[in-house]
């Protein structure tokens, strides 16, 4: 079936010489976004140089006034993105955009080309991970083209108790889905760079069969008519390197996930549609629900490892900034397409295990300075974009710091006596002054460019009729102020633990690589132990506040409260049944949630067993006769004499003492090698009733 | 060798079957009833070998379809630009 498909992409062996229209556009709009930011950020410096109390006169003052700057260009950067947004989509769109210039009716007519659709994963929930797998498969099926589209489990799982199970399902979605020679299973046994060494491994072998990859995550879910239409604007648009979709985050179950979920979907459109508009052909690649052209990928974006001291040196972790950045140094367009709907991810489930994810993204976009300052011949574009990355969880420290000396600014004022000639030599003194009315001016202007977005996303939504989708006008309205809630509550949390973060990434502290938590709730136990410094700071701060200055300690509350209370609220944000209870009240919906999608009635319908519990690993490749042909068949005869001579002494281990007498290394060996498997399944159902195995048949595979 | 009871075998041998996947019929009972009764003719026969190694022989299992783990690699290499 393969075979009858052709190569039909356009064959682009170098980038088009040809200067695109779209580069003045992006030129005059980021000219536009670079004065204001400036201006509204000048007139807000100079404001809070006048809250102060010496007018930024001093060392002190100079560093508040200088880390305010630097965060309220932030913020503003943010704020007219979003503005620009809503402008665009009012206006019936961007006119640049790629669906915009290439309607529907035109792309219907174009061939499609032979596209791999691959899914690397790491220790990954297996039923998740091949259910959305499927849920694509089916839907690619009944519109006709799946013989264009192959699909690649790339596993880099390390626990042969996971990876066992990964073979397993692929094997049972082959054969329950009719997917012979469709679906393919590839396992590294060396997991170099990461993901991205996990995608270049897959290029090597199979990238030559196909003129487009389509890279997904584990929790990625792709609608197929996306699928299709991504393909068929690659063929239009022969200059792309890279077209990455805005997925829409779906499944929130937990109350935390349904916050961020309904986030995503009401102010997602704004910010990606603004974002889109001010990149065009210079955006970045977040790694996943994305497609690329892949001669180009393979030619141009292998990476490095980084050559720089501590943090900036070996590989790169976050690699998908820099692989856009590499396809636009190869003079290749990356392109952010937020029409492309139908493009889904999932958020992990607990504010514990999004600050795990964040932890790993502090280190990889730090990592992007020595890329930033020392990269040869990057954009300036994907230098901003590296920028962006790192001011995201740069921000929490200066923030922080910003706090921290604002706190000193008070002890000075309140304890210290008053310094009249705080400049050296100056005939004049200068009378200390407190401008609250302008402190509190300022602190509504912020609010006003946190808040304004939300409020445009709302009329957005309403002006298009869309809110219907969402459960109507007030539903949305009351979502919003408890997503205002909640995310004002977990500023302070993250503010602190993305300072940890990069503090320990500046220290250059390794981190273990480890798969996402996508399911399941946080335990008071864990919440305890990894808040505890929140709860220390938050309380130590509040009593100094307290004993300093009663109006301080005011101001202190909105910060101060949240990291005292950073452990319950971690354990009750991730508990499903809150998140369902407030869904049952029509409350932080989404449409899925109102009128499902056909792909993901797929997911659920195809949800294939209940869970883990029922999954059996190493022991059910050695004891389960149907299990172990599976495992016999994928598994490989080892050449080496050396090795079998180790293998034989291992089997007889396991054998005799079970298992657990062997390391998760050792079982890997074994269950790697065919004669092995083979030979402790024959053996083990010969065990008398005494041994091990044999306790193990009588309590175990038989109650089975 | 030590002595194992003709009635842990039979538990063994079907225990075995079900979980293969074999639906238990009274033929296949009887079948085996047989394999376990020549086992036990031999006294210097392993009784619970015998047996299992007879399973496959007088029971064949069903042979799983062998699916197709990757397509055939065509090797090509990857580009790494100074950065």
């Amino acid at each position: 079936m393969n075979m009858t498909v052709q190569r039909t992409a356009i064959d682009v062996s170098a980038p088009l010489a040809s200067k695109p229209a779209w580069r003045m556009a992006a030129w005059r709009r980021r000219s536009f976004l670079t004065i204001l930011v400036l201006i509204q950020s000048a007139i807000a410096t100079h404001s809070v140089s006048w809250v102060l109390p010496y007018h930024g006169s001093d060392w002190l003052e100079i560093a508040i006034t200088a880390l305010f700057a630097i965060l309220f260009m932030w913020i503003s950067l943010g704020f007219w993105t979003g503005i620009y947004g809503f402008v665009i989509r009012r206006a019936g769109g961007d006119r640049l955009s790629l669906l915009r210039r290439h309607p529907e009716s035109e792309l219907t007519n174009v061939p499609l080309a032979r596209t791999a659709i691959v899914l690397p994963i790491y220790h990954e929930p297996v039923e998740r991970t091949f259910a959305g797998m499927r849920a694509m498969l089916l839907a690619l099926r009944e519109t006709g083209l799946i013989e264009y589209f192959d699909f690649f489990v790339l596993s880099d799982s390390r626990d042969p108790n996971i990876w066992l199970d990964e073979q397993e399902a692929w094997y049972n979605l082959c054969l329950e889905s009719d997917a012979n020679g469709r679906v393919f299973y590839r396992r590294r046994r060396l997991n170099l760079n990461y993901k991205s060494g996990n995608i270049a491994d897959f290029f090597r072998r199979w990238g030559r069969r196909y003129n487009y990859t389509v890279v997904l995550d584990a929790d990625s879910l792709i609608d197929c008519d996306t699928i299709v239409r991504m393909v068929r604007l690659m063929q239009l648009e022969p200059a792309i390197g890279i077209l990455q979709s805005a997925p829409s985050i779906i499944n929130g179950q937990s109350l935390f996930a349904r916050t961020q979920q309904f986030a995503n979907r009401i102010y997602g459109p704004l910010f990606t549609t603004g974002l889109a508009a001010l990149q065009l052909g210079e955006a970045a690649y977040w790694g996943h629900n994305a497609i690329l052209r892949t001669d180009c990928f393979m030619r141009h974006c292998g990476l490095r490892r980084l050559r720089g001291p501590g943090l900036f040196g070996g590989s790169i972790l976050s690699h998908d900034f820099v692989e856009a950045a590499c396809m636009g140094k190869a003079g290749y367009e990356v392109w952010l397409e937020p029409g492309l709907s139908g493009s889904y991810e999932e958020v992990p489930p607990t504010l514990e295990d999004d600050l795990k994810r964040d932890k790993r993204w502090t280190r990889g976009n730090l990592q992007h300075i020595w890329l930033l300052l020392f990269g040869r011949g990057i954009r300036f574009a994907h230098r901003m974009a590296f920028m962006n990355g790192i001011m995201s969880y740069l921000a929490s420290p200066m923030w922080l710091l910003f706090l921290v000396l604002c706190a000193i600014e008070v002890s000075r004022m309140v304890l210290w006596p008053i310094d009249y000639f705080p400049v050296d030599y100056s005939l004049f003194p200068v009378w200390p002054e407190w401008h609250p009315e302008l402190a509190i001016n300022l602190t509504t202007s912020v609010a006003v460019m946190l808040f304004l977005p939300k409020i445009l996303a709302i009329l957005d939504l309403a002006f298009s009729g869309a809110i219907r989708r969402f459960g109507g006008f007030f539903p949305v309205v009351f979502s919003v102020l408890i997503e205002i809630i909640v995310a004002a509550f977990l500023a302070p949390i993250r503010m602190l633990a993305h300072s940890r973060f990069v503090i320990e990434s500046a220290f250059n502290i390794r981190l273990k690589w480890a798969g996402q938590n996508r399911t399941e709730e946080s335990s008071w136990f864990i919440a305890w132990v990894h808040q505890a410094p929140a709860f220390i700071l938050g309380s130590v701060w509040i009593g100094f506040a307290y004993w300093l200055e009663k109006m301080y300690f005011l101001w202190s509350l909105p910060v101060a409260i949240p990291l005292i209370l950073a452990a319950p609220a971690s354990v009750i944000l991730g508990r499903t049944r809150i998140g369902s209870r407030i869904g049952s009240w029509r409350l932080l919906r989404v449409p899925e949630e109102i009128e499902p999608s056909p792909l993901l009635d797929h997911l659920i319908r195809t949800e294939p067993d209940p869970g883990p519990a029922n999954r059996l690993g190493f022991i059910g490749s050695i004891v389960d006769p149907v299990r172990n042909q599976i495992h016999c068949h994928l598994a490989k005869p080892v050449a080496s004499q050396i090795k079998r001579d180790a293998l034989v002494g291992l089997r007889n281990r396991c054998l005799v003492h079970g298992p657990d007498s062997l390391s998760s290394g050792e079982i890997s060996l074994l269950a790697q090698d065919r004669e092995s498997l083979r030979w402790l399944h024959d053996a083990i159902w010969r065990e008398p009733p005494g041994s091990f195995w044999g306790k193990y048949l009588v309590c175990g595979a038989t109650a089975g | 060798m030590n002595y194992v009871s003709s009635e842990f075998i039979l538990a063994r041998a079907l225990a075995y079957l079900r979980t293969a996947g074999i639906q238990i019929t009274r033929q296949f009972e009887r079948e085996l009833l047989r394999l376990i009764e020549e086992a036990l003719a031999d006294p210097n026969e392993d009784t619970m070998r015998y047996v299992m190694e007879g399973l496959s022989q007088r029971f064949p299992l069903p042979q799983l379809p062998v699916i197709q783990a990757a397509p055939p690699i065509q090797r090509s290499s990857v580009g790494h630009p100074s950065l």
